[in-house]
């Protein structure tokens, strides 16, 4: 019972990713429509900020490094007070982060840092409130969550019947393996060239290398767990007189679904590397391309904000997944 | 192609002749890639696809050896390896103090955790234009990135390890009147290892990973422009070449860390069999 519940569980979080992921790509490409960016991206003016559509006033630093101290004591305050509501852990990760802020701001108002390599936080904001209006942060987020939704839910879909289907016969796994194991020290970006020549500059190489990365922890994840089936649980579905597809599905997919988290996460952080150097080599329009824009420093360190921003949110959800399906005592080993 | 047509004959002859000799495993390999590489080279010899997409194995071969003959390929290497000897070398030395020093005291980590987390997650090729402002065009950009690609895993599964020591070791010497040190010298350290090597390994593996995509983006010499600048030229056999190249010296350098990996851990079994990049 327990097993059916899981697999449907698992089962709705792929279809519900699939089509959360349709749906992105949808807007993203009603963004592009109504847009309609200039195909020659390089010289895209507003995008260095040359070009003052609409003029935005930045925050004064005095009033930013104010306002830090005001939430500073704050948090200090509501600690003191709320004292056995408020996680010590949250409350150390708030006042780390404040305090950051607060001094790389303050390093910046002494001309200690300057302009030219590092941004100070307040003209990160100012970038970044400039580009939301402009609409163009909007765009190259949606084009990033597209490309790398696409291409998970496509390692996915490929990784699981294969995990499975070599995870349980012994002999292709034997056959499988060694050349598996050859391909899989490839990094993913060495074939990006290649991709590059097979399929021409756009969207479908940097696809392609995503799933490629996504999908050999993925697939090598789903192996492991279905190994580590204990024996003796399979013995007694047989003994009982179960089929082998009763043996499949009480004994092998149950223990494998803590992997197949496990493998969504690392697969994540693989594939989430890959898209940003793919972006950053084969295509104009995402994060990646963002972080590319050099010499402006404010927008560079926009870019590395939202990449963090994202990357932390889908790894987050991933943790979630993997501790409500996964057994307490396995240990993960996230890269 | 007849080449690796009658080497598969005599593998498989070798192999009923020889049976008690020869490992299967091996066997297997062997098999499985000469029936890759004939399918490849078939495919070429009778246009099912055309050269400018595939290269066949001889043609990769021919110019494999070109680039041995003009010594291309060595300096590349040459370049790559010493970028990844420096940037890996000092993610070890870098992580592996601060590993240690951060899995000690609790409430350092505390502290350090939350920033840590959030500059974990970007990308080391999402740096490498901030570093080649900071730092120029030139080698020391490449070796910071690959540094910083390395660092967190190493980093991580120091903090890790340090913390799995058991209380018991540290508190026998703790009552045996052995200071802070001692605990580290004889408790910390030695338990910390084999966590330490797997970290070691996954580093390479990530830092392998951004040394390629850094001199795909902005590198001027080492493997990973030569198959750009192949790209470009939509020289086909020199790219699979490099993929390669790539991928033999990946596979050499993870193979002799698996074999570190063995001997450090010698005294507690059970590491990680599978490695993810």
């Amino acid at each position: 019972m327990r097993a059916a519940i899981n697999s449907s569980l698992v089962i709705t979080f792929i279809v519900v990713g699939i089509s959360f992921t349709s749906h992105i790509a949808y807007a993203g490409q009603e963004t592009f429509d109504n847009l309609s960016a200039p195909v020659d991206t390089w010289k895209r003016p507003v995008e260095r900020g040359l070009v003052s559509g609409a003029t935005i006033q930045k925050i004064p630093p005095l009033n930013f490094i104010l306002f830090m101290s005001v939430l500073l004591g704050g948090a200090i305050v509501a600690k003191k007070v709320f004292g056995k509501n408020f996680s010590q852990k949250a409350f150390i990760g708030l006042m780390a982060w404040i305090i950051f802020f607060l001094f790389w701001e303050l390093a910046f108002h002494y001309r200690l840092l300057t302009t030219t390599l590092i941004a100070a936080p307040t003209d990160i904001l100012w970038k970044f409130n400039f580009h939301i209006q402009q609409g163009y942060l909007q765009m190259h987020v949606i084009a990033t969550l597209n490309r790398f939704f696409v291409a998970f839910a496509m390692a996915v879909i490929l990784a699981i019947p294969f995990g499975i289907i070599a995870g349980i016969s012994n002999k292709l796994y034997e056959w499988v393996a060694p050349s598996l194991n050859f391909l899989r020290m490839i990094p993913p970006p060495a074939i990006l060239p290649f991709l590059i020549i097979l399929f021409g500059i756009g969207e479908a190489p940097a696809i392609f290398v995503i799933t490629l990365g996504a999908f050999f922890p993925i697939f090598i994840s789903i192996i492991r767990g279905i190994h580590s089936t204990e024996t003796s649980h399979c013995e007694v579905i047989e003994t009982l007189g179960g089929s082998k597809i009763d043996v499949l599905v009480h004994a092998i997919f149950p223990s494998a679904i803590p992997a197949l988290f496990t493998g969504l996460r690392l697969g994540f952080s693989v594939g989430w590397l890959v898209l940003i150097s793919a972006e950053a080599v084969a295509i104009d329009r995402g994060v990646g391309f963002i972080v590319q824009s050099k010499f402006d420093a404010p927008l560079v360190f926009m870019g590395l904000v939202i990449i963090c921003v994202i990357g932390l949110v889908i790894d987050f959800s991933l943790k979630w997944g993997e501790r409500f399906f996964g057994s307490p005592n396995r240990e993960t080993m996230a890269v | 192609m007849l080449i690796t047509g009658s080497l598969m004959v005599l593998v498989i002859v070798a192999k009923v002749t020889l049976k008690e000799y020869f490992a299967k495993h091996l066997f297997l390999a062997i098999l499985a890639w000469l029936t890759f590489f004939t399918l490849m080279e078939m495919s070429i010899y009778l246009n099912v696809i055309k050269t400018i997409l595939l290269s066949s194995p001889t043609a990769v071969l021919w110019k494999l050896q070109y680039h041995l003959d003009k010594g291309y390929l060595l300096i590349n290497s040459a370049h790559s390896l010493q970028r990844i000897v420096f940037g890996f070398g000092l993610g070890i030395i870098l992580a592996i103090p601060f590993g240690i020093l951060f899995g000690f005291f609790n409430k350092l980590y505390e502290w350090i955790s939350p920033l840590a987390n959030f500059i974990r997650m970007v990308p080391p090729p999402a740096i490498m234009p901030f570093a080649i402002i900071a730092f120029g065009l030139g080698e020391i950009p490449k070796i910071f990135v690959i540094t910083l690609g390395s660092f967190f895993p190493i980093f991580l599964a120091t903090i890790r390890g340090v913390r799995e020591t058991e209380t018991i070791h540290r508190e026998v010497i703790e009552t045996m009147g052995g200071s802070n040190m001692d605990v580290l010298v004889h408790a910390v350290i030695p338990s910390a290892i084999p966590s330490i090597m797997t970290g070691i390994r996954i580093g390479f593996g990530i830092g392998w990973l951004v040394l390629i995509s850094a001199e795909l983006i902005g590198g001027d010499s080492g493997l990973g422009f030569m198959i750009q600048g192949a790209r470009m030229r939509l020289d086909m056999a020199t790219v699979f070449m490099g993929m390669g190249i790539i991928c033999i010296f990946g596979v050499i350098i993870d193979f002799a860390l698996k074999k570190m990996e063995r001997y450090f851990t010698r005294r507690k079994r059970g590491g990680a069999d599978y490695i993810y990049y």
